[in-house]
């Protein structure tokens, strides 16, 4: 048997944006996913890969601009092997499909193939591809197990089957009839009708079996990724098979939960956002709870603002946030308040400890009253 | 702060005046006018605003105009802790003196006492309450604006028991104020800020909603064009199965159109045997009508034949009677050709008489005219010649007249000669020799000197005297006078001119005359016209020679009148016997013609009679040389049987054709067409469409959906995000700023109280124990109440307005007193 090294690789998906990103930092990011495919054209020519494999969802989606599409042909020219791309959910080979548009037809380099069926496309004598593109982005079956069903054997030589969706075991969803089989997976590949089953849809790096790998995607694309960021560099050699995961990613999103019921508990999530390197690539979600003072709200607020400039974006995770603001003599005894202002200081201190809707605002008014009048600035 | 002592030194009017204050209570200047009251208060602020070299108007104004010396003013004052004096001189030797004496002594000149000074009353003296009470003449009395004033709030809070507001609170208001204003407007509302932070949200929101719906337009044409891309195939093969049908309905329609064409080949020579019968019968019934025509002919030739020999002897003999009433008219008209010419002579006849009388007379008339003219002519060549005139005649008969006169005067008084003979003798008198007899007397007047010679004898001259001399003057000038007048006649004395006169008479009535008998003789011509009638006249002559001799010319005008009238007479018979031969002769004309024209139609009616006759012998032998009698009746038989046989067949096929039911067969192929289009157009429906929805799709495809509503689905997060932090700010700060208000006015309603006791305490010494106020909101006095009547302030007098100010500031100066000191 001869022997095969290819790239794979999966969930591009160029063109992705983030809301929560601000202006400045979200086209760095998108070209963070640019940049990631011309990281794996590198690596493929470092590895004098044969061939790279895209297990679908290229695009995040089929109606991406012209901008986008441009640059992902001008990022796959820099492939230095043939690159065989499938299409997945995002990007189903549709009537609208991004891969049938005339910028994407007419841009593509001559080594850039689309897998656009599943009869098996032979790269050269010995080694061939099986495609199972996503025609629609509803498909209701198991469309590994309908292209598996009708191969034949292939001795000698090594079939590779690109696939996309989510296999038996890692779906959340056990009824959906597009499942992936991994019995029925796992079958070809013993009985030799293919050699390895590479495949996209999960952006974290994972090994389903021996030989069914998912690349994952390779730059981050959203909190709770396992292991994001990677391509898979493959080998089949006879009965062989290695597989080395090669970085790609530079962008991290991070979820941190702190309590803060202090000033001094404030400085330490201070401190520990501090700490984290590569802050202009970095996406951090904030999960905070805790009883503060205007002071240390205050320190809080100006904290977050501060770290907002330097992170490409910090977040509150509004839902795993809670906060309470309590003046207490720490925070107007030092103003020395007097008259009527000692008066409206009181009032409003009583409505922020009650329990009724304006609560909040009652908070933010004491807030606002403790920075007019100079408070924190000591 | 408290003035102790205050010293003014060359100062506008004032040389040099020092007054000093109570340190207690209120001090009231008195003086009168110009005495300078107002110049020191105004002393007070100079020394404290502008340094010793100010050149300001201010400062400049109170240089004294009297001497060249510098304004000087010096104070004495505590202040806070501080007790100090302070001297300054402006204009001339400028110069600032501080003196401190406690709380520690300080000495100080020139800017650095200025700035030392300002420093000390903006530690200790509340600069608002100074500007508030301080009310310089001329200015109006306005209400002090307590709100404003610090210290006037810390001692009207310590008044109302309260805890003091200061300045800090009053600044934190105003950020409060400041903060409240970034969101609304004065009046409260949003301001553009927020609202545009909403309308971003609303424009953003429609943008998303619009993205998606065309999102989901495209999805939906996605999802269609699978459908139509399944659908096809199925489409095709029904298409397909519609076509056979259709081939096998459109034989069998086939068939019966040919059976229907059978049927229609089989109508037609049906129709065309029958035709054939028809022509034949038609043919038979020709040969017949032709025969018959022949006949016809040959009975109308005979028959005019006979018409024109019975015409033929009428037209002779109307002729023969034409022609001898040409011959009367012959005769006729030769009787009055004879009868005109004997008219038109005895016509000339009587012109020649009428034109011999004319002629006679004419030339009569011209030699009385001729003879006339002569008379006339010799008279005026007479009246033209003569130079006398009745005036002159009158006028030599005066002169005539004036020498007798003269004469007779010069005789009767002039000397006289008288010379009587005594014996004969000759003598010359005058030289004119004088025989005298004896006895003979000659007398002479003596005109002037009368010279009496006799020869050999004596010579006596008789000269006149004196006095006879004007009557020889007078009798001469008379003579003269009349021998100038008969010059002028040119006659020799006065009878010649008598008879000169007379003959002149005589010429002119000639020639009046001769006009008279001239014009009577021209009567209505010219002589010219009349010589010209007269040649016209002149053929008369020659007449009576010229003319025939037969008749015999008439003797006279009236004999030719007589004869000329018979000779008309004549004319008009035989005039009358030519016009009824006349007659005669057109109406035998007319018959001859009528008879003429006649026997021409019938001869041409015989001859074209004779023509048809020819033809239709002609046309009846052609058509029976063509086919004989007998051949065309065999015809006729044969295509009656033809005719026959035909409606037969045709009867056979129409039974065949309704046995093929060739509707049903119609239907069946019509709908089966119908059916194979249907299935066709749907198949091309589809395909159009799913053509179309590839088109919209790349269309679409090319608009980068996707991103669209990324981006503006990012946006629109952002801008909510910004709103909510944007709607908390304000709702905060609205917050604030309303418990600051709230607390506030609750604060001043509280402390009105010992404000407006004190108001009316000092105002009851003014006025009286009925008098009251009220403040308002900004505590200065809103109302006054006098003797039971309550004014708004504004309603005052000016007078009134300002004695309440002044009850104001001193009331508050009072309030503040207590510890702040006298402002």
């Amino acid at each position: 048997m001869n022997k095969v090294r290819f790239l794979h690789t999966s969930d591009w998906q160029l063109g992705m944006r983030r809301h929560f990103l601000g202006d400045e930092a979200l086209p760095r990011y998108m070209q963070a996913r640019v940049d990631a495919v011309r990281a794996l054209a590198r690596i493929a020519a470092e590895e004098r890969c044969e061939l790279v494999v895209v297990a679908g969802d290229g695009f995040e989606s089929n109606h991406v601009d012209r901008l986008t599409v441009g640059r992902a042909l001008g990022a796959l020219k820099e492939i230095p092997c043939p690159v065989y791309v499938l299409p997945g959910n995002h990007d189903a080979f549709d009537a609208a499909g991004v891969y049938r548009s005339p910028e994407f037809r007419h841009g593509r380099a001559g080594h850039i193939h689309i897998l656009e069926s599943n009869t098996p496309v032979p790269v050269r004598p010995g080694l061939e591809i099986v495609g199972v593109p996503w025609m629609t982005k509803h498909p209701r079956r198991d469309l590994v197990a309908e292209a598996l069903k009708n191969l034949e054997p292939f001795p000698g030589g090594h079939r590779l089957c690109v696939a996309h969706g989510i296999i038996e075991g890692l779906s959340p969803d056990q009824t959906d009839p597009a499942v992936i089989s991994r019995r029925q997976a796992e079958a070809a590949l013993a009985d030799g009708r293919i050699h390895f089953l590479a495949l996209g849809d999960r952006h974290s790096t994972t090994e389903v079996a021996p030989r069914i790998w998912y690349s994952g995607t390779p730059e981050t694309t959203d909190f709770g990724e396992l292991d994001p960021g990677n391509v898979l560099v493959v080998e089949l050699d006879g009965d062989t098979c290695r597989v080395e995961r090669r970085r790609t990613g530079t962008w991290r999103f991070l979820d941190i939960a702190h309590d803060v019921t202090s000033a001094e508990e404030v400085q330490a999530l201070a401190a520990k956002l501090d700490a984290l390197p590569d802050k202009d690539r970095t996406i951090v979600k904030l999960s905070l709870r805790g009883t503060l003072n205007l002071r240390a709200k205050g320190m809080l607020d100006d904290s977050l603002e501060r770290f907002r400039h330097l992170f490409a974006a910090v977040e509150l995770w509004e839902r795993h946030t809670d906060i309470r603001v309590l003046p207490d003599g720490f925070d107007f005894g030092d103003l020395g308040l007097s008259g009527f202002a000692k008066q409206a200081l009181d009032t409003l201190s009583v409505e922020a400890g009650g329990s009724s809707p304006d609560t909040g605002t009652a908070r933010d008014a004491l807030a606002l009253l403790y920075r007019l009048s100079g408070g924190g600035r000591q | 702060m408290r003035i102790l002592r205050l010293r003014i030194k060359d100062y506008r009017g004032v040389a040099d005046r020092t007054l000093d204050f109570d340190p207690a209570g209120v001090t009231v200047v008195e003086g009168p006018n110009e005495s300078g009251k107002s110049s020191l208060a105004e002393a007070i602020d100079l020394l404290f605003e502008h340094p010793d070299s100010s050149r300001k108007q201010a400062v400049l104004q109170t240089k004294p105009v009297d001497r060249d010396a510098g304004p000087e003013i010096e104070a004495e004052i505590t202040a806070g802790p501080y007790h100090f004096v302070y001297r300054k001189r402006f204009i001339r030797k400028p110069e600032t003196i501080l003196e401190v004496k406690s709380p520690r002594k300080e000495h100080a000149t020139g800017r650095e006492a200025h700035d030392r000074v300002r420093a000390i009353l903006a530690e200790t003296v509340d600069g608002d309450l100074w500007k508030a009470l301080r009310v310089n003449q001329g200015d109006l009395l306005g209400r002090v604006p307590v709100g404003k004033i610090a210290s006037l709030g810390n001692a009207l809070d310590r008044a109302a028991g309260k805890e003091t507001a200061g300045e800090r609170e009053q600044t934190l208001f105003e950020a409060v104020v400041a903060e409240y204003r970034r969101y609304f407007t004065e009046s409260g509302l949003e301001n553009k800020e927020l609202r545009a932070s909403a309308e971003r949200i609303a424009e953003l929101e429609d943008l998303v909603a619009k993205t998606s719906a065309d999102l989901k337009t495209m999805q939906q044409d996605v999802d269609r064009s699978e459908a139509i891309a399944i659908a096809i195939p199925e489409l095709k093969r029904v298409s397909a199965e519609a076509g056979e049908l259709a081939v096998r309905r459109e034989a069998e329609r086939l068939e019966v159109d040919k059976r229907e064409a059978e049927v229609q080949r089989l109508e037609l020579a049906e129709q065309n045997a029958r035709m054939a019968e028809t022509a034949a019968v038609q043919h038979a019934a020709d040969r017949e009508s032709l025969v018959r025509k022949v006949e016809e002919v040959q009975q109308q030739r005979r028959r005019l034949e006979a018409e024109a020999a019975t015409e033929q002897p009428a037209l002779v003999d109307a002729k023969a009677r034409c022609e001898a009433a040409t011959g009367s008219l012959a005769t006729g008209e030769a009787a009055v050709g004879e009868a005109e010419a004997a008219l038109a002579l005895r016509e000339r006849d009587f012109e020649y008489q009428r034109a011999r009388l004319d002629l006679e007379q004419l030339r009569e008339r011209r030699a009385r005219i001729e003879e006339a003219r002569q008379r006339a002519a010799s008279a005026r060549e007479f009246l033209d010649r003569t130079r006398i005139t009745d005036e002159i005649v009158r006028r030599i008969r005066e002169c005539h007249l004036d020498l007798e006169k003269a004469q007779a005067l010069l005789d009767a008084g002039g000397p006289r000669l008288r010379v009587t003979a005594l014996s004969p003798f000759a003598a010359e008198i005058d030289g004119v020799p004088e025989s005298l007899e004896e006895h003979q007397v000659l007398e002479r007047t003596v005109p002037g000197q009368t010279v009496l010679r006799i020869p050999g004898t004596a010579e006596i001259v008789v000269s006149a005297g004196t006095s006879v001399e004007n009557l020889l003057a007078a009798r001469d000038k008379a003579g003269r006078a009349q021998e100038e007048a008969l010059g002028r006649a040119g006659v020799r004395d006065m009878e010649a001119a008598e008879r000169e006169n007379e003959r002149r008479r005589e010429s002119e009535r000639v020639a009046e005359a001769s006009e008279v008998s001239v014009r009577v003789d021209l009567r209505d011509l010219t002589l010219d016209a009349m010589t010209e009638k007269i040649i016209s006249l002149a053929w008369a002559e020659d007449y009576p020679a010229q003319r025939p001799a037969s008749p015999p010319l008439m003797p006279d005008l009236d004999s030719a009148e007589v004869a000329r009238r018979e000779a008309k007479e004549t004319l008009g018979r035989t005039q009358a016997d030519r016009d009824c031969a006349r007659e005669e002769v057109l109406a035998a004309e007319k018959r001859g013609n009528h008879l003429a024209s006649r026997l021409q139609e019938k001869t041409l009616e015989l001859r074209l009679s004779a023509l048809s006759e020819k033809q239709a012998t002609a046309e009846l032998a052609a058509t029976r040389e063509q086919k004989p009698d007998d051949d065309l009746a065999t015809a006729l038989n044969l295509a009656r049987e033809r005719a026959r046989t035909s409606a037969t067949s045709l009867q056979e096929a129409r039974a065949a054709l309704k046995s093929a039911n060739p509707e049903l067969v119609r239907q069946l192929a019509s709908n089966a067409k119908k059916a194979e289009q249907a299935a066709a157009q749907r198949l091309r429906a589809a395909e159009d469409e799913l053509r179309d929805v590839a088109a919209r799709l790349e269309l679409q495809g090319e608009r980068g959906l996707f991103d669209a509503l990324e981006d503006a689905q990012s946006r629109l997060e952002h801008a909510r995000r910004d709103h909510r932090s944007l709607t908390a700010r304000a709702a905060a700060a609205r917050l604030l700023f309303v418990s600051f208000r709230d607390a506030r006015d609750a604060s001043r309603r509280a402390y009105q109280a010992p404000l407006r006791d004190k108001i009316v305490s000092l105002g009851r010494f003014v006025f009286d124990e009925t008098f009251g106020v009220e403040l308002d909101e900004d505590l200065a006095i809103g109302t006054r109440t006098l003797q039971g009547v309550t004014l708004p302030f504004d309603s005052l007098s000016v007078g009134a307005q300002e004695q309440l100010s002044l009850i104001a500031r001193l009331a508050c100066a009072l309030l503040v007193s207590q510890d702040d000191g006298v402002p």
